[in-house]
């Protein structure tokens, strides 16, 4: 009766191993329609301690493998209370949107590739753009590219196939730390200064909705 | 050669020392100086939204500052218009508060006049007067009935009407300001503006009978202004889809039939040139900017819809979007349909004003320079010829030529127009049915031909939209790509391409351009 069982255990065992490996396969299937390769993100950077007033550097790297990148559309996510962006830097890409939500501590950038050339076309690790951030208050605060079924993308060279689309396969970013300021930095001012409010007035004239 | 080489370098110099960059500006139809912003812009904003003109609901350009310096530059007042308020009738009899507020329209008309070219100039001198008599808690101070509201609207903008003019004779008065087109008003049952329209002229008659100044409504008036929001579909059934848009231009035309009509009845003739402003449009919807959802697509598309719309309409000759500010920190900032958003005075744009920016859409065209001009130095710097021609911020600009010279606000700004420098043959004629809810495109937007057209219902393929698949956005880039370098590889016209956005048979530089103008 023992034996009976353990035989009638290692059956389901078995069975259950198999079926998850079909559920695998179908998963993976069915992310392969999707998109025809895959992607690893990272953000990077050489420092990851900074004083408030100075930057970090970092930097979007895609490593493709050897697919060929052609556009990228993504959100990098920052602690808008410890980094502000500063500046942002195009690479090989042509940047034709760039999008920098301080409120929400968000930074969408899209980028596509130069010229017609495939051969020309960048495989591997792969530098998407640069981008500085601004230590303003201490504390630490992830830079990292936003997770998210439908706020990133990549688009990669597929002569051969209608999907244009990299699955992204992993995401990585860094923990920068901002210590209090050494040698203070003044901010620079905000570069659009013009007061303005809605409601009214003391004067009727300027009722608004 | 070397006279030839030494212009070339003159003009080298002169383009440097006044700042002449070469900049491809994203978006096209930016040069329209039909559209503006309600709400309080300064020059750099207006500039980054591409749009040529300003109202604040005030008469200076900074409402709360008047003495702020930024009033009384040459440059702001080639952009902005000066909107004064209706008065109360309550104090039509007289009494020292009216007076006070009459005097301030003319204190505030007599530092208009003093301190900057506006008045007595025939490319400017535009007064809106009123805003949204028929709307609760804005223009309309008192009356609980259609008449009475009409004739306290009519007394407030004639007095108002009388103080400007008294200080600019020369003044365009834009009249009415009516709130909506479509919406109920308020709590007066089972009036509609037309009835509005008909009772304003027809109160101005009888009201101002007597007046030696503005007796004839049609030599006070230049022209009239009114606000579009939803329409009645949309606001008797909210929620199911508010990027409805209007109908062709039926809207304006429909107002000014009614205007000339009972203009003919009681004053024997209508407004000679006659303009209309839409100085309101948008939605009154909610929609948070931060949540891209489908709903704030169809928002896009509404924009997209009513700036094509009337930037195309032959009877609209200026139209704003609501709204160009917000307030500092609040909630609302975020919202529905601001073009900027600002958190300790410090002004971000909004997916919608990044939109705005590059509406209205017209593939064809594409600024290419812009830079400081200085007057008769603007031709020189386009490349001579006599190509570039200046026009004030004011005027209508119709792209005929190649190239033409923007001189507004002292900027001079080069128009290509590639479509019409090699005027591809259509190779069809067929006559476009628009699609429900997508962009609305007129001429000189292409429109689908022979190209392979995304299924009814979806975003028209002349956008960007490559896959079909309602939006534009990296992967229409990357078919784009691919189909390039095929095109390139084999330079085949044909009708399948599937990022041909333009609908010339070929995958070529165009086509990048719309996807870049319109990508979100």
């Amino acid at each position: 009766m023992k034996k009976i069982s353990k035989l009638l255990l290692m059956v389901i065992l078995a069975a259950g191993f198999v079926g998850g490996l079909i559920l695998i396969k179908r998963n993976q299937d069915s992310r392969g329609r999707a998109s025809y390769s895959g992607v690893d993100l990272m953000v990077v950077s050489g420092v990851t301690k900074i004083n408030i007033g100075r930057t970090i550097p970092v930097a979007v790297v895609a490593s493709t493998g050897t697919n060929k990148l052609t556009g990228f559309d993504l959100t990098i996510k920052f602690d808008k209370t410890k980094l502000r962006v500063a500046l942002v830097k195009p690479t090989t890409f042509e940047l034709v949107l760039t999008e920098i939500d301080q409120n929400n501590g968000k930074i969408r950038v899209v980028g596509i590739v130069e010229g017609n050339n495939p051969d020309n076309f960048l495989t591997g690790a792969v530098r998407l753009v640069r981008i500085d951030f601004e230590g303003i208050a201490e504390g630490s605060s992830q830079i990292i590219v936003e997770s998210g079924v439908n706020t990133n993308a990549l688009t990669g060279y597929n002569p051969n196939g209608d999907d244009q689309g990299l699955g992204i396969t992993s995401i990585s970013g860094i923990d920068c730390t901002v210590s209090e300021t050494v040698s203070p930095i003044s901010v620079p001012a905000p570069a659009l200064n013009f007061e303005t409010k809605e409601g009214r007035d003391s004067s009727e004239d300027y009722v608004k909705k | 050669m070397k006279v030839k080489g030494r212009v070339i370098l003159f003009l080298a110099v002169i383009c440097l020392l006044m700042g002449w960059k070469a900049e491809v500006v994203r978006g096209q139809g930016v040069l329209s100086s039909k559209k503006g912003v309600a709400g309080p812009v300064n020059s750099q904003r207006l500039e980054t939204l591409k749009a040529s003109w300003f109202f604040n609901w005030g008469p200076f350009p900074d409402p709360y500052h008047e003495d702020a310096s930024e009033n009384w530059t040459a440059e702001i007042w080639n952009s902005f218009v000066p909107l004064f308020y209706g008065i109360a009738a309550r104090e039509e009899g007289g009494d020292t508060a009216f007076q006070n507020r009459l005097a301030n329209i003319t204190s505030k008309m007599q530092k208009i006049c003093s301190r900057t070219d506006y008045c007595s100039n025939p490319a400017k001198g535009y007064y809106l007067i009123g805003n949204e008599p028929d709307v609760k808690g804005q223009d309309r101070l008192i009356g609980s009935n259609a008449a009475d509201m009409v004739i306290n609207a009519v007394k407030r903008q004639g007095n108002v009407a009388k103080r400007i003019l008294q200080e600019d004779p020369d003044a365009k008065l834009i009249m009415m300001g009516w709130g909506d087109w479509h919406r109920k008003i308020d709590d007066v049952a089972g009036t509609t503006t037309e009835d509005l329209i008909k009772g304003y002229i027809t109160q101005w008659k009888t009201q101002w009978a007597g007046d030696s100044l503005i007796a004839n409504l049609a030599n006070v008036a230049s022209g009239w202004h009114f606000h579009v929001y939803d329409e009645d579909e949309v606001s008797t059934n909210r929620g199911s889809d508010y990027s409805v848009c209007p109908s062709g231009d039926d809207i304006p035309r429909r107002f000014l039939e009614i205007v000339n009509s009972e203009m003919r009845k009681k004053f024997g003739k209508v407004v000679m040139n006659q303009e209309l402003w839409v100085t309101e449009m948008g939605t009154l919807w909610n929609v948070p900017y931060e949540t891209q959802t489908a709903e704030r697509e169809k928002f896009k598309d509404r924009m997209r819809c009513l700036v094509n719309v009337f930037e195309n309409s032959p009877v609209v000759t200026r139209y704003a979007w609501f709204y160009a500010g917000c307030d500092n920190g609040s909630a609302v900032c975020s919202a529905r349909y601001n073009l900027y958003y600002s958190n300790n005075s410090v002004y971000t744009i909004t997916d919608l004003g990044r939109l705005y920016s590059t509406l209205p859409n017209m593939p064809n065209f594409s600024l290419r320079y812009s830079g400081n001009c200085l007057g008769s130095s603007c031709d020189a710097q386009c490349g001579g010829g006599g190509k570039c021609r200046k026009i004030t911020g004011m005027e209508l600009i119709k792209v005929k030529e190649n190239i033409v010279c923007w001189d507004g606000a002292n900027r001079c700004s080069v128009i290509e127009n590639s479509g019409f420098a090699s005027s591809p043959t259509p190779r069809s004629t067929t006559t476009p049915t628009p699609t429900p809810g997508a962009n609305l495109t007129s001429t000189p937007v292409p429109t689908e031909q022979n190209c392979t057209p995304c299924s009814s219902g979806v975003r028209l393929k002349s956008l960007g939209n490559a896959n079909c698949d309602g939006k534009i956005n990296i992967f229409d880039f990357a078919i784009w790509k691919k189909e390039r370098i095929a095109y390139l590889g084999d330079p085949q016209t044909r009708d399948n391409w599937k990022s041909d956005f333009n609908c010339d048979g070929k995958v070529t530089g165009d086509d990048l351009t719309i996807w870049k103008a319109n990508q979100q």
